[in-house]
């Protein structure tokens, strides 16, 4: 429990620090001012426009990275559980493609952000069905677990397919820049609204993948000892891979396609927790929501240019990614 | 000649004999980029790649032979001769090598940039069809529109071009150099849906501004090709653009200029308080930028008017018609002009 203070301190203070990194200068005292006026009665001495900075810009952006990086953690932590296998990340039922061809679709259509995003998360949602549908039908004989995870491979496989057909379709001079700089994942252009709205499937995912960690527990020992004590793993399976997929989707679509988050942040969770889940899901969003944070604190203010935010996480995450590879060789589940 | 030049020449010259084409007269002609290619005596289709359809239209309409896919309203402000019988492409903007060899066009015209030359030896092997670069650069254009004239047989029309740049187009940069450093009007070009990607100045897609003397507020790295670099709002309130210009994709749908104008937080940027985000013309083709041919001729008017009304006074009517009787082989009217160029500031069109 000492720990889970620590952390929450931890984040709270790089939040904080978060409101003072931009390109658009605002003193330290006026950024506590401006939001401590939030709710406090203070009169403003500080111009429009710093507080449209703080509140209107950061703020939303602040909250988003929180939100990504945590659902993209969390579900990374609970495949890598549901699939007993290290390698998996958040996209391994084919989330992220799907996202992709949706939002690729939005864009060849000309819709705005509100359509890119509605269509990346329920393209996300048909892929992650179709991976299912697959794996339910096929698996009854066999690894069920290893059918779900091949069919994801080909779901995935088939659904990049489809972008890169929408890409090809694209008019290369408008449309194909717009989809392959969405597909480099930013947060630059989310807004409040979007947040309200994605936050409704990321909290409620969330919920009951905590409540149901311990199931994870149960699942990990494998189905017979589940079976023994009287779960049904199927449907427990099914629970989880949607709440997970749920949480995943919404964040790709309001954030586009960040590799790396949630396949690094959950191993980095082990290694300071160990592997029950009932511990780590929590730790790994906490610690997730704090890495995605710091990462876009540098993509958004190293230069006049925004760096596309999936490019800095797999810059920064690959060679950390190995130093904690060669650290727990022996560490995994 | 080299191998290369010799094994092309007889290529040719094949392929002239198995189309059983009489002719074998051929002329040389040096393109803009320097190379001396052989070209059949008449030519009579074209085959122009991207950027350049809009440039060859309107040397020989009737030679070129393919078109982008266009949309309904920009079809109404083309003759026929401008879109009939023209090959498009069903994915993008490109023909495969096999299009167009069933096109067969007597020549292939593309576009100068970086590394140009070597793709237009290749393909030019490849087709066994003269392939010739064409600079796009707007200060270029009076030399484009000779050489097109020259290359296409029709020097009269080519001719007729390059005085319209010369006499029109040509002394607004001059003008415009004379505009005093403190009156000079900040702008940003706003590109993606949510506006938030823009191209600095000294690239292509933005020459438009840097030519009438405008000062383009992104600070950025020049991307090489599209260039689109990313940039926070954040960034857009400490530049305080006086002018914002939204690109032309979806712009029947006012999908850029919705996403600034309708949203709370761009209302701390000068130009959008002060009602200065102008949707960019894209009839027929955009009137700025994309693509980045003689288009944006008449962008160079309207943009240098709408900037500066104190130093540039044109007749943009009769600007207009003439830009399209000369460029477009369209006669459209006065009403037509109008709206044209309403289409620059929406919510003034819709209460019109």
């Amino acid at each position: 429990m000492r720990f889970f203070g620590v952390i929450l301190v931890l984040l709270l203070a790089l939040v904080l620090l978060s409101f003072t990194v931009g390109r658009y200068p605002v003193p330290v005292e006026t950024v506590l001012s401006i939001l401590g006026a939030q709710f406090l009665p203070v009169t403003p001495d500080w111009p429009p426009e710093t507080e449209a900075v703080v509140i209107g810009i950061r703020l939303p952006r602040i909250l988003a990275a929180l939100l990504v990086g945590g659902a993209l953690s969390i579900s990374g932590a609970t495949y890598q559980g549901l699939f007993r296998n290290p390698m998996v990340s958040p996209g391994i039922l084919g989330v992220s493609a799907g996202a992709s061809v949706g939002a690729a679709l939005a864009i060849l259509l000309g819709y705005g952000m509100l359509g890119i995003q509605s269509f990346a998360f329920a393209f996300g949602l048909v892929a992650v069905t179709a991976t299912w549908a697959i794996g339910a039908t096929m698996g009854k004989r066999g690894d069920p677990i290893l059918v779900m995870v091949l069919a994801g491979i080909i779901i995935g496989t088939l659904f990049t397919a489809f972008v890169s057909l929408v890409k090809f379709v694209a008019d290369p001079y408008n449309t194909l820049p717009t989809i392959t700089f969405w597909l480099m994942g930013s947060l630059a252009s989310v807004e409040l609204p979007d947040l309200a709205i994605a936050a409704i499937p990321v909290s409620l995912g969330l919920a009951v993948l905590l409540g149901m960690s311990w199931i994870l527990n149960v699942l990990c020992f494998g189905d017979e000892e589940a079976k023994a004590l009287g779960l049904e793993t199927g449907r427990l399976r099914l629970v989880i891979i949607l709440c997970a997929t749920m949480v995943t989707a919404a964040a790709v679509a309001i954030a586009g396609i960040i590799g790396l988050v949630g396949l690094i942040v959950p191993h980095l969770a082990r290694m300071l927790v160990g592997p029950d889940h009932r511990v780590l899901l929590p730790v790994s969003t906490i610690m997730g929501a704090g890495f995605l944070l710091a990462v876009d604190n540098l993509a958004r203010s190293l230069f006049e240019v925004e760096v596309p935010l999936g490019i800095v996480t797999s810059i920064i995450g690959a060679p950390f990614f190995l130093y904690l590879l060669n650290r727990t060789r022996k560490a995994w589940t | 000649m080299n191998r290369r030049q010799i094994l092309g020449t007889l290529g040719l010259l094949g392929a002239l004999l198995a189309t059983s084409n009489p002719v074998f007269a051929e002329r040389q002609i040096t393109d803009m980029a320097g190379r001396r290619i052989e070209i059949p005596d008449k030519v009579e289709k074209v085959y122009a790649i991207g950027h350049c359809i809009p440039i060859v239209g309107a040397v020989a309409p009737q030679k070129l032979a393919n078109n982008y896919h266009l949309s309904e309203a920009a079809l109404r402000f083309l003759p026929p001769v401008f879109i009939e019988n023209k090959v498009i492409p069903n994915t993008g903007n490109s023909l495969s090598d096999e299009e167009v060899m069933k096109m067969a066009p007597d020549l292939v015209v593309m576009e100068k940039i970086p590394g140009a030359q070597e793709r237009a030896d290749r393909l030019q092997e490849r087709l066994k069809t003269p392939v010739l670069l064409v600079d796009l650069d707007m200060l270029q254009y009076k030399q484009a529109f000779t050489f097109l004239g020259e290359l296409l047989q029709q020097p009269e029309q080519g001719r007729k071009l390059a005085d319209f740049v010369a006499t029109n187009m040509d002394p607004i940069a001059e003008k415009a150099k004379s505009i005093a450093q403190d009156q000079r009007v900040r702008v940003y070009y706003a590109e993606g849906p949510d506006g938030l990607s823009t191209n600095p100045a000294g690239n292509s897609h933005t020459q438009v501004l840097d030519f009438v003397g405008g000062i383009n507020v992104a600070k950025v790295t020049n991307l090489p090709d599209e260039g689109m670099s990313s940039v926070s709002l954040e960034q857009l309130y400490i530049w305080q653009p006086d002018v914002i210009l939204a690109w032309t994709p979806a712009a029947d749908r006012l999908t850029t200029w919705k996403a600034i104008v309708e949203n709370p937080l761009w209302q701390k940027v000068k130009a959008v308080k002060a009602g200065q985000v102008l949707q960019v013309p894209w009839i027929p083709f955009s009137w700025f930028d994309r693509p980045p041919s003689s288009n944006r001729i008449l962008g160079t008017f309207w943009l240098a008017q709408t900037l500066y009304p104190q130093t540039f006074q044109f007749d943009m009517t009769t600007l207009t018609q003439e830009y399209f009787r000369l460029f477009y082989h369209k006669e459209i009217s006065a009403a037509e002009v109008r709206y044209l160029l309403d289409l620059a500031r929406p919510t003034a069109a819709a209460s019109r």
